[in-house]
């Protein structure tokens, strides 16, 4: 092909037949006509070169699909076994054999039904038959029998088509209830997460049973403050909980609030935010078991902090 | 040897019915050839049937496959038949007038330089399911209904209520562009 892909040369108006010559869109006239053309115009004959390898291309792009089970076997079996027949005409075959399928009269249905009783046997011998050359003289006389075999090849092509669909099917359904085992596994599985969550939410939510004071301490306001307030460490079957209670805090200003931490080393540790009410508040936080050092109260400039940004308000030490 | 060589060494010896030969052909060529009467037909019946319709044109007309001439490559050989067939099967089912596409369509096709193997089919395969994937939806059609379904282009014109015209300029049109789309690879690949 020339860097210049194409470029109709159009000196006749056959010419311009030559694309649709070459993939076989005109009818006998008119292709018979671009024949005689063809003759006299070495160009189109060198672009219908061009165009043919292109057409030649076009069965390589086609999705590929399984042949039927067992297809070389009756394929080879009946080419290589009615090589001496005469080549009878697809169609005619196809014809022929829907035909007497089709066909209403009653001799027929009951040579029909005759047929239709040994398909089976007699398509397990036609492919368990050898399809050399040498089983060829054996082959022709079923050959020659003309309809019969034909039907008996159409009804065994349906038991083969019914076959293959059985088998997808029943491949179909394996996985189907594979996938089935599957989800009911990852159902039960979930169940259960759930009862063990409910039980551990019930555990949580039942009040306390034993619960004990471990530590009660005093908060001292920072200078220039008066506020009071006290902390509680509680160890309950839950856990551990700090309970801080406040009163006599200075007022709140805009989005202001006061922040609890449990405080290691120069490590704060968010026990939570709150506002008060007439200048009392109280908040519990529960925590794992863990020595700290301290507690404190902060004034921040909002209650979503993370570290403390604001003013010490009171703070009170803890027993190790 | 290459892959064109040794398919003509199988047709040389399929012409001596070697069945043999035949059989190597068959397992060489079953699931491309089936898979493109069935890309046709849409039935599997009537596509199986097309297959063994096929190898015994193989099988009994080997010898019409002049590779001293070097007129074409098997393959083209195989699919120009199996197209044929295909396409007398469908317009025979939709009681259209027999297409009567000689099934020399294969012969003149010179083809001297064609040693590529069966990987550059596939590797070729993709380049062509590109190059069609890139026509537009009109140009698609028309490849679909003269190539799959055996209409010419007066067929479609009056199917479809299309103008002739318009029909052979989608034809020529898809053809162009596949060979444009094509025309690289062409030169790189196939032409080695």
């Amino acid at each position: 092909m020339t860097s210049q892909p194409y470029q109709p040369h159009g000196k006749n108006t056959e010419c311009d037949n030559v694309e649709l010559y070459a993939a076989g869109a005109l009818d006998a006239a008119e292709r018979a006509a671009f024949e005689e053309h063809l003759e006299q115009c070495a160009e189109c004959g060198a672009e219908l070169q061009e165009l043919r390898k292109l057409m030649n291309l076009l069965p390589l792009a086609v999705d590929p699909v399984e042949p039927p089970e067992g297809m070389k076997k009756r394929v080879l079996g009946a080419v290589l076994g009615r090589s001496g027949a005469q080549e009878p005409g697809l169609g005619r075959q196809v014809d022929a054999a829907r035909a007497e399928v089709d066909s209403p009269d009653e001799e027929a249905s009951g040579r029909r039904r005759t047929e239709a009783g040994s398909a089976s046997k007699r398509s397990a011998d036609a492919g368990s038959a050898a399809w050399t050359s040498n089983a060829g003289s054996g082959r022709r006389t079923a050959a020659a029998g003309g309809r019969r075999p034909r039907l008996v090849a159409l009804l065994a092509g349906a038991a083969a088509v019914m076959l293959l669909v059985c088998g997808t099917l029943a491949q179909r359904m394996d996985s189907l209830s594979k996938r089935n085992e599957l989800l009911s596994g990852e159902l039960e599985a979930a169940k259960q997460n759930l009862v063990q969550a409910q039980s551990e939410l019930q555990e949580v939510m039942k009040p306390s049973a034993d619960a004990a004071v471990s530590q009660i301490i005093s908060l001292k306001p920072v200078k220039n403050m008066v506020a009071k307030g006290q902390a509680y460490i509680v160890v309950d079957a839950k856990g551990t909980h700090l309970i801080v209670q406040a009163s006599k805090l200075p007022a709140l200003k805009d989005s202001q609030a006061f922040q609890v931490w449990l405080i290691k080393g120069d490590k704060p540790v968010n026990a939570g935010t709150f506002k008060p009410v007439n200048g009392s508040g109280a908040i519990t936080f529960t925590f794992q078991p863990d020595s700290f050092d301290q507690v404190a109260i902060t004034l921040e400039p909002d209650a979503f902090g993370t570290a403390p940004r604001g003013t010490m308000v009171m703070a009170g030490g803890l027993k190790a | 040897m290459s892959e064109t060589a040794w398919e003509e060494q199988l047709l040389q010896r399929i012409a001596a019915k070697d069945s043999d030969a035949l059989e190597q052909l068959y397992d060489r060529y079953e699931r491309p050839v089936y898979s493109f009467v069935y890309r046709i037909v849409g039935d599997v019946m009537a596509a199986e049937e097309i297959v063994q319709e096929l190898f015994f044109k193989v099988w009994n007309h080997a010898d019409s496959f002049d590779m001293n001439q070097r007129t074409g490559k098997v393959s083209t050989w195989i699919f120009t038949l199996a197209r044929n067939l295909s396409i007398d099967w469908i317009r025979k089912r939709d009681r259209r007038p027999a297409a009567s596409g000689s099934e020399e369509d294969w012969q003149g096709v010179k083809d001297p330089e064609t040693t590529e193997q069966a990987a550059m089919d596939r590797l070729m395969a993709e380049h062509v399911k590109e190059a069609l994937a890139e026509l537009n939806e009109e140009q698609k059609r028309v490849l679909e209904w003269v190539y799959y379904g055996g209409y010419t282009q007066q067929e479609i014109s009056e199917l479809h209520h299309i103008p002739l015209g318009t029909v052979k300029s989608r034809v020529r049109l898809a053809l162009r562009q596949l060979r444009k789309s094509l025309g690289e690879v062409w030169r790189e690949g196939v032409r080695s």
